[in-house]
């Protein structure tokens, strides 16, 4: 799967909002600092407990988070 | 302690409960990893030991029963037991790619094993070796996970 195909995300400026690092994140969410890295940059999608979890922290609903509306196919944007 | 120590010592230590969780897992994923080498790296190094003494005295290297016995346990004991507390403190990107690295050296296996059965039975190669297999199913595990961990 090609890196374009995942997900785009708001994580990384969610995260910098707080003052967190991904360290920090991935300690309230469980998961490394890798796999917060690998979301990041686009190259993991997180399961989708993992993503109500981020929902959760961050209080705000998964679709500001997430955003597969990106040039897909059959998108006019 | 210079102030560019210091500096990196507090940089480096976590700030939040997050960072500190974060720091705990990574420790004991260490600290398991560390006791799995000790575990296989020891009885390793003993058979490798009594290999090449009886290589040296020219005679054939006997495992005794309970040599093969205490090997078997331990072996067991590292990939049931590493697996399992393993298993506890991994995420679900590391089991990803563990999937992942598992199909690779798994359709290594597939794939060489029995092409190199037909062409034994053909007579074009000399019969499949157990240990090779079992080398190139961990070679492909390890590089697959390289891969998938660095790609």
């Amino acid at each position: 799967m090609d890196v374009g195909d995942y997900v785009k995300n708001r994580l990384k400026v969610l995260r910098a909002e707080r003052d967190w690092s991904q360290a920090e994140l991935g300690g309230r969410l469980g998961v490394s600092r890798q796999a917060v890295n690998a979301i990041e940059t686009g190259k993991y999608d997180p399961s989708l407990p993992l993503a109500f979890k981020l929902s959760r922290l961050f209080s705000v609903p998964i679709e500001e988070i997430f955003d597969d509306r990106h040039g897909g196919p059959g998108d006019a944007r | 302690m210079t102030v560019t120590g210091a500096r990196a010592m507090r940089d480096s230590a976590p700030r939040g409960e997050g960072e500190r969780r974060d720091s705990e897992r990574r420790r004991r994923k260490r600290l398991i990893l560390a006791v799995l080498i000790v575990i296989s790296f020891v009885p390793g190094l003993y058979v490798g030991h009594q290999l090449g003494a009886a290589s040296a005295e020219g005679r054939p290297f006997v495992w005794s029963p309970a040599l093969a016995a205490m090997l078997a346990g331990l072996y067991l004991l590292a990939t049931l037991g590493g697996g399992l507390v393993l298993g506890g403190l991994v995420d679900e990107l590391d089991r990803q790619r563990s999937y992942q690295a598992v199909s690779v050296a798994g359709f290594a296996l597939m794939t060489v094993y029995p092409t190199w059965f037909f062409l034994w039975k053909g007579g074009f190669v000399p019969e499949p070796i157990h240990w090779v297999l079992f080398l190139l199913f961990w070679l492909s595990l390890v590089l697959a996970s390289l891969w998938y961990r660095y790609r």
